[in-house]
């Protein structure tokens, strides 16, 4: 009898969390679907990145990312000129670009701009939010999103804070806000036309604003993202940059 | 009737001889001191303003409009570097020599460690035209003039956090003018440190202009050019012809604005030099009230003596007004001549301070101008005059009977 009641309220109390995230997901179930969504297990992905800037012209640049299943991504840049040849590693916290005119790879930092548009490296090379931030669910100011509260947990994360707003219907993300330690706004992300791509739903469209400039803002595009591949691991060598 | 009375308050003066030394001394030491203090503030001030503009910024820079008020250093904000502009700003009378300079933030990589750093890029030659101190700005190694076409001078923090040593290479990684990385090899040729400015505390760079615009992909342009007159007093009345020359597209400044710290920094010397000198003299000047009221006192019988054989209160209060001011002013003359002294010796020789967080001595020249040692002597004999005005006042009211009477 005993036994029973003992067996039975442990039952119960491990079933009100699951019944819970039945109907709603949990903070950490909604940072992981982003995860999914903006950072697929694997992927071979084009992008196009156009950059406005603050005299209101535009930079366009064309790259490859290719995402290896251990979380290791590598760029390939074909425009604009002076960026083609260049190649961007990121393994674990560390991230390289390989130069052509040097043929030789450099250290990078995950919080330098990436080519010179609003998103900064770590946005491009290093989306695993649940490894770099806690998370927590916050009242949302739009009944129709869930809002979460990041909080850098290395300082290899690209922001030290991130609201992110997630969309109930599909659970996509819909807008973010990232913060310096200050608690300054440095820029905002805007994710639309979501696309099917090979079976998986995502954004296509990210606009990210810079906060600091009132002029600058830089869009990404993904024109294409096959999923699921079997890559090499030896793509993702410093060594095999620049082949 | 005034030599008479003078020659009184001479006597006057001599009389009590231990009580007007003590007096004379307080005014003697204040005033001498009061005119070290400010020569050597002028040397001090003046040494520091050379640093600056021989050493760092011209007398006189041009950017690009809006350069100076952007938050970033913005390589967007460029004006041109070719021989026609610059031939276009030293053709303007008093200017002596103009050089292009570039701005950046770069990322140096060596041993595979990269770390941010602020670059200025400038041309080796005309540089040491505009800013012949920049000779003196290395510590250890070679000049860029004595290098090759890419070679850098780091602060001594920054090499250190590459670890990287004189003669060894590096790689600067920077995003170019439209934000793509570009990287170029550099031979760390030079370790950075100018005298008579404090030693940086920050990761710095200086790579030939020719390299950066290069590295940078915008050749024929710089971000700034830094001007150099043949007299740097002269900044103020060049500055508006030099901007109506290049016209509104571009922003001429002084030294003034550029280096406004160092105005600050002189302006609160100046006022702590100011309430230390009136501390000074209002404590001598207090001797002196003391001295005069003392002597009223005393002399109450002799005032009264004085008014009964006819002299006037008037003249009884220029007299004690009179002794007032010849104390003041012996201590005041014989105060600036000892300050003088020593401004004149060391202003001659030179005076090497050693400071602390500064890599060589400072070598200052004191100086002070004869206007500024008038006005404190008149400062110094109308004080006496003032502090002496109440105990003067109430000798000229006393009665003569009452006076007389007195014990």
């Amino acid at each position: 009898m005993l036994r029973f009641a003992t067996t039975s309220a442990l039952l119960f109390c491990l079933s009100v969390p699951s019944l819970a995230s039945a109907a709603d997901p949990t903070a950490a179930e909604l940072l992981k679907r982003y995860d999914a969504v903006m950072s697929p297990k694997t992927f071979d992905g084009l992008m196009v990145m156009v950059a406005h800037r603050q005299d209101d012209t535009t930079r366009t640049y064309k790259f490859r990312a290719l995402k290896s299943q251990d979380d290791k991504i590598r760029t390939w840049f074909f425009e604009p000129a002076a960026a083609k040849g260049q190649e961007m590693l990121r393994v674990e916290d560390n991230m390289w670009v390989y130069m052509p005119n040097l043929k030789r790879a450099l250290r990078l930092a995950s919080r330098e701009s990436f080519q010179g548009g609003d998103f900064n490296n770590g946005d491009v090379l290093r989306v695993n939010y649940v490894a770099d931030y806690t998370v927590k669910l916050i009242p949302s100011d739009d009944a129709t999103t869930w809002l979460l509260d990041l909080t850098a947990k290395t300082k290899e994360a690209a922001y030290d804070r991130i609201k992110l707003w997630m969309t109930k219907d599909k659970q996509q993300p819909a807008k973010a806000e990232y913060y310096a330690a200050s608690g300054k706004m440095l820029r905002s992300a805007k994710f639309d036309d979501v696309k099917n791509f090979h079976g998986l739903e995502r954004p296509a469209h990210i606009t990210m604003k810079n906060e600091l400039a009132s002029k600058r803002y830089t869009e990404l595009t993904t024109l294409d993202m096959k999923l699921d591949l079997d890559i090499p691991a030896q793509k993702f060598v410093l060594d095999d940059l620049g082949r | 009737m005034l030599p008479p009375l003078l020659r009184i308050a001479f006597r006057n003066v001599l009389r009590n001889r231990r009580r007007s030394l003590i007096t004379f001394s307080a005014v003697f030491l204040a005033l001498g001191i009061m005119v070290s203090i400010r020569g050597f503030l002028n040397g001090l001030q003046a040494t520091i303003r050379e640093s600056v503009v021989l050493g760092q910024t011209g007398a006189l820079q041009v950017h690009r409009t809006g350069f100076l008020k952007s938050v970033s250093a913005s390589l967007d904000l460029s004006i041109p570097s070719d021989d026609a502009f610059l031939a276009k700003i030293t053709a303007i009378p008093g200017v002596k020599e103009a050089t292009a300079r570039i701005m950046f933030g770069g990322m140096p990589n060596a041993n595979d460690v990269s770390t941010a750093a602020l670059f200025t890029a400038m041309d080796p030659r005309r540089e040491l035209t505009v800013c012949p101190r920049r000779n003196e700005m290395i510590y250890r190694g070679k000049a860029l003039k004595d290098s090759g076409p890419a070679a850098a001078i780091l602060s001594p923090e920054l090499a250190a956090s590459l670890g990287i040593k004189l003669g060894q290479k590096a790689t600067l990684l920077t995003g170019d003018r439209d934000g793509v990385m570009n990287a170029l090899d550099f031979e760390f040729v030079g370790e950075y440190g100018q005298p008579g400015l404090p030693l940086p505390d920050k990761k710095l760079g200086f790579v030939p202009l020719a390299f950066a615009q290069e590295l940078l992909r915008m050749e024929g342009r710089a971000t700034e050019i830094a001007v150099a007159l043949h007299r740097f007093e002269d900044a103020e009345k060049v500055k508006p012809v030099l901007q109506a020359t290049l016209g509104p597209e571009y922003e001429v400044s002084t030294w003034h604005d550029v280096a406004a710290y160092i105005d600050d920094a002189i302006a609160t010397q100046n006022f702590i030099l100011n309430l230390i000198a009136g501390v000074f003299l209002f404590v001598a000047l207090l001797g002196i009230a003391n001295t005069m009221l003392m002597s009223v006192l005393e002399r109450t019988r002799e005032i009264g003596t004085m008014m009964s054989v006819g002299v006037r209160r008037r003249q009884i209060l220029t007299l004690f007004l009179l002794e007032a001011s010849l104390l003041g002013l012996a201590g005041g003359v014989l105060g600036s001549i000892a300050g003088g002294g020593f401004v004149l010796y060391y202003g001659h020789k030179g005076m090497i301070l050693p400071i602390p967080g500064m890599l060589a001595p400072l070598h200052v020249f004191p100086l002070v101008s004869a206007g500024y040692i008038l006005f404190i002597l008149g400062l110094a004999a109308g004080g006496a005059a003032l502090a002496a005005l109440w105990p003067s006042v109430r000798a000229s009211r006393m009665r003569p009977v009452e006076a007389l009477s007195a014990v």
